[in-house]
Formats: C-alpha cells, structure tokens, sequence
C-alpha cells in the first residue's frame, strides 16, 4: 500500500519543544495551576522543586480546550479542508467545495498562514 | 521565530505580539460569524526532500486552532448575557497534507469524548494520555495507541480487535452522508477519501519500533533553528537581524543572573538542593555560559518546570513520563525517581553513571524500544 503522506513526516525535529510551547501558552493564558515558583520570571524559574511534567502541561492545555468546547457548545466550528491553499480559496469564493454550507464563511476576519518561506530557501 | 509559538488568534500573533480582536464592540452580525483560517503548510515531503529540517508549525498547525478556541472562551466570558448568546466562531483549518488533517480528527474525536461523555476517571486519564503522545513524543504506550486510531505511534503489538474496531469507527463516520461527527466538527465532503486513505494507511503500515527509536536522536543544541544561518540564500539583513536580536537576549539573561540575591541562588535550577552559598556561587560561576546557553533557549521558546529532568530522561528512553495516575501500569518509571537523584547528585558527571535498564522500562510501557548509547542532549550542561 502506498500514501504520499509518508509516516516521517510527523516527527518533530526536537519533541521537547511541544510541551515548551505549550507551557509557554498555559503560562500566558494563565491556564491550570500557576506551576511556577519563580525568579524574577517564570521563564527562568527551572527550580528543581517544582515538579511539574510535560503531560501535566500538556493535560492543562487540553482541559481548557475541553472547557471551551463545553462552554461554545453549538458556537464553534471547526472546519476541515483538504488541499492547495490557493485553490481552495477560490472554490471557496465561488461557492463549489464539496459540501460546504453556505452558511460557512467565504472572507474571514484574520489569517494565519503557516509560515513556509522559513523552511524554504528564501 | 514567532511561529513556533501557539498563536490564539483571538488576541495576538504569538507571545509579546498582541492584536486583540475587540469583540466586545462588534456588531451583533459580526459577533455571530467570528472566522478564522488557519492555512496552507506546503507539501512537507517536498522540504524535506530538499535537506531543510520542518518546522514544528508544518507539523503541528492545528495547535494554533486549539489555542484558538482557548482564545474565544476566554474572550467570551468578557462579553455580557446578551452578547455570549449571539457569539459563534468559526475555525477553518486548511491543509494539503490529509494525514495531518486525518490526524487532528483523531485528536479533536478524543476531545469530544472528553467533552461530552460521562467517563470514569481513568479512562480520562487514558484518553488525555492519548492526546499528550499523540501531541508530543514518537511513542506510546499500548493502552493508548488501542484508544487511539493513530498507528504512527509505531506498536508491534498485533492488530488488536479494539484498534480496528476505532479504525473501523472512524471510518464510518466519515463515510456517513454526511458524515457522523461531533457537532463542532465539519469535514468538507472532498477531504473525506483522502483522509480515510491515511487511517488506512495507518492501520496496515507496520514499522518497527526499534528502528524509529534507534533513528530518533536528539537535535544538536540550536542547530534545528539555526539552519538559515548557514544558508546561502537567506537574505543577510534577515540574519543580521535575528543575530542582533539573539544577542541583546544573551544580555539580558547575563544581567538577570547578575541580579539575582543569594537566596535566589539557592534555589535556583542549576544548583543541586542542599548545597551551600559558597557552593552554588562556584558551581554558576563554573557553568555560567552553559547556563545561560540554556536560559536562552528557555527565553525564547519557553520551559516547563521540571523540564532538565524529564528532558534528559527523554532522550535516555524516548518516552515522556506517563501521567502518574498510570504509573502502576509502568513499572520501569519508578527509575525516574532515581534518575532525578543520580542525575542531581553527579551534576558533572551524570551521563556516565545513569543506567537506566532499558528491558525494564521497555517491557513496562509494552513498546519494544531499546536505548541506544548516545551523546546527551544537554552535553554542555555536564561539563
């Protein structure tokens, strides 16, 4: 069987970064527990009493998610396409993408495009 | 690189970039069509065809739709009664790579059943567990890659009944018309054979999980985000910039070790506990510039606390620490205490003095992964 998507594709060059990033948010949205017992920043505080793992950062990320999706029940959507960007905008424009309702939206109010030309020669 | 960043489009770019949407003054109209996309990575076999290391974002967009909704609550709970009734947001995530996308189906199925279903508390705890591997790491334990429906999580485990049965379920949903999801999930009708193609896939690749362990090393310190700067092609003026930037970062974490009070040395996190002043002053006079390497770091793509710990024990057994909850099924973590001792105790010296019994802990997390002899990540740090 073969899939263009390959398998390697999913491996975070550094995995460690995930639960950084995470934390960072968590930190910045003050999510879950203030996990940190700081020096002068919580970025610095890497005390060796504080024990908290990346699954607990991880698991305070998601929780909240959980909380949103309760709390935006039937006030969210999350839409999947699949496909080039630029192709998509169009038969999004022009109303022909697959089942898509009209109801979705067709200009939105902000975008984030993922950031290619740092992983392309520039 | 503020990309690596989790970016809630509600409120900012990214960290230290805000733009807040002022929802509180929209319109009602606009208040009940709030829409975001989120798109376009770009085939990432191709960048990596081309020797150029992805970056964590082609591989983890969807986090920023996550953080997202994290926004919008968050936002919401501003509004008043009359405003939260009207509110409704849209999150478009766009995507050319379907096993990305098959992949965040899995993920946001698993938050549903955490949404809305009435679950026991471990198999909470399993299903968060799912998430956290699936989110972070290469490998799992079998509980959860037979919850989940995502096999790169590579387990020679045979197919088991409940695996396929999660496959199958999948699959069905999606072939539903229209498809059987969670009420906050729509999957355009084009994306659904592409994305049944990768659970397929998934389901019947079988890759050994010795070799993917043996494969995964740890990044060189830095190198991983300082690509471009041995690039050719990338403009100077980007470069000089970024390296001014990282600069005047190096400085300011110089001056905040300067600053800090001798209580503060104490118990800081490169000084092993229990150590006196004098110690602790000699140990950071010793390691400073290796410390402040790894402060950084931390700086700029932020930490989490207990991190030199686990960071280490990573890259010794490939495997984040289980919640604790799970730890009875996982007997071989119980050496994670005593590696966080040796590990403290012998600050110099302890990639040498480590053994971690690599059968024990392979056997407790049932994936047969062996832990081959390597250079630490932190090497700079035990010198």
């Amino acid at each position: 069987m073969s899939y263009s998507g390959g398998d390697r594709y999913y491996l975070e060059p550094n995995v460690c970064e995930i639960p950084r990033v995470l934390c960072e948010f968590n930190d910045r949205f003050n999510l879950g527990e203030p996990v940190w017992d700081g020096i002068a920043s919580s970025r610095f505080a890497l005390q060796y009493q504080s024990e908290v793992s990346a699954y607990t950062v991880c698991e305070t990320f998601f929780d909240a998610v959980v909380d949103a999706l309760k709390a935006m029940k039937g006030r969210l959507v999350l839409e999947v396409i699949h496909g080039d960007l630029m192709q998509s905008l169009s038969r999004i424009r022009l109303g022909k993408l697959g089942n898509r309702p009209q109801s979705f939206p067709a200009m939105y109010d902000r975008v984030w495009l993922s950031n290619v030309p740092y992983a392309c020669p520039l | 690189m503020g990309h690596d960043r989790l970016i809630s489009l509600v409120d900012d770019w990214g960290p230290g970039d805000t733009f807040p949407l002022d929802i509180n003054d929209l319109q009602a109209d606009k208040l009940s069509r709030i829409s975001f996309l989120l798109g376009g990575v770009g085939d990432g076999k191709i960048l990596e065809s081309e020797g150029v290391n992805l970056s964590s974002d082609l591989i983890h967009q969807a986090r920023h739709a996550y953080s997202t909704i994290i926004g919008a609550n968050r936002a919401r709970k501003s509004l008043s009664k009359a405003q939260r009734s009207r509110i409704h947001v849209h999150i478009t995530l766009l995507d050319i790579n379907a096993g990305v996308l098959a992949r965040d189906i899995c993920i946001m199925m698993l938050l549903h059943d955490l949404a809305e279903k009435q679950l026991d508390s471990v198999t909470r705890c399993e299903i968060k567990a799912t998430i956290f591997y699936t989110f972070a790491g290469i490998a799992m334990p079998s509980y959860c890659y037979l919850r989940s429906v995502i096999p790169f999580y590579l387990n020679i485990c045979p197919m088991h009944s409940r695996l396929r049965g999660a496959i199958y379920d999948a699959k069905t949903r999606l072939l539903k018309c229209p498809a059987r999801l969670p009420q906050f999930l729509h999957v355009n009708s084009e994306a659904i054979p592409n994305i049944i193609v990768a659970l397929d896939y998934w389901a019947a690749v079988e890759l050994s999980t010795t070799q993917m362990l043996l494969e995964h090393t740890p990044p060189t310190s830095g190198g991983d985000r300082s690509y471009f700067t041995g690039n050719d092609d990338v403009s100077p003026g980007y470069i000089a910039t970024s390296q001014e930037g990282a600069a005047a970062n190096r400085q300011a974490v110089y001056d905040l070790l300067d600053s800090f009070t001798d209580d503060h040395l104490l118990c800081f996190g490169y000084v092993a506990p229990g150590q006196t002043l004098e110690e602790a002053k000699r140990q950071i006079l010793l390691k400073r510039e290796s410390i402040v390497d790894h402060l950084v770091e931390n700086t700029a793509y932020g930490s989490w606390p207990g991190r030199l710990d686990e960071e280490a024990w990573y890259w010794k057994t490939k495997v984040f620490l289980p919640p604790k909850e799970l730890w009875g099924r996982h007997p071989g973590f119980s050496e994670f205490e005593n590696f966080k001792v040796t590990r403290r105790k012998l600050p110099t010296s302890w990639e040498s003095k480590v053994s971690i019994e690599s059968e024990h802990v392979s056997t407790s997390v049932n994936i047969n992964f062996v832990v081959p002899d390597q250079e630490p990540h932190r090497k700079d740090l035990e010198n």
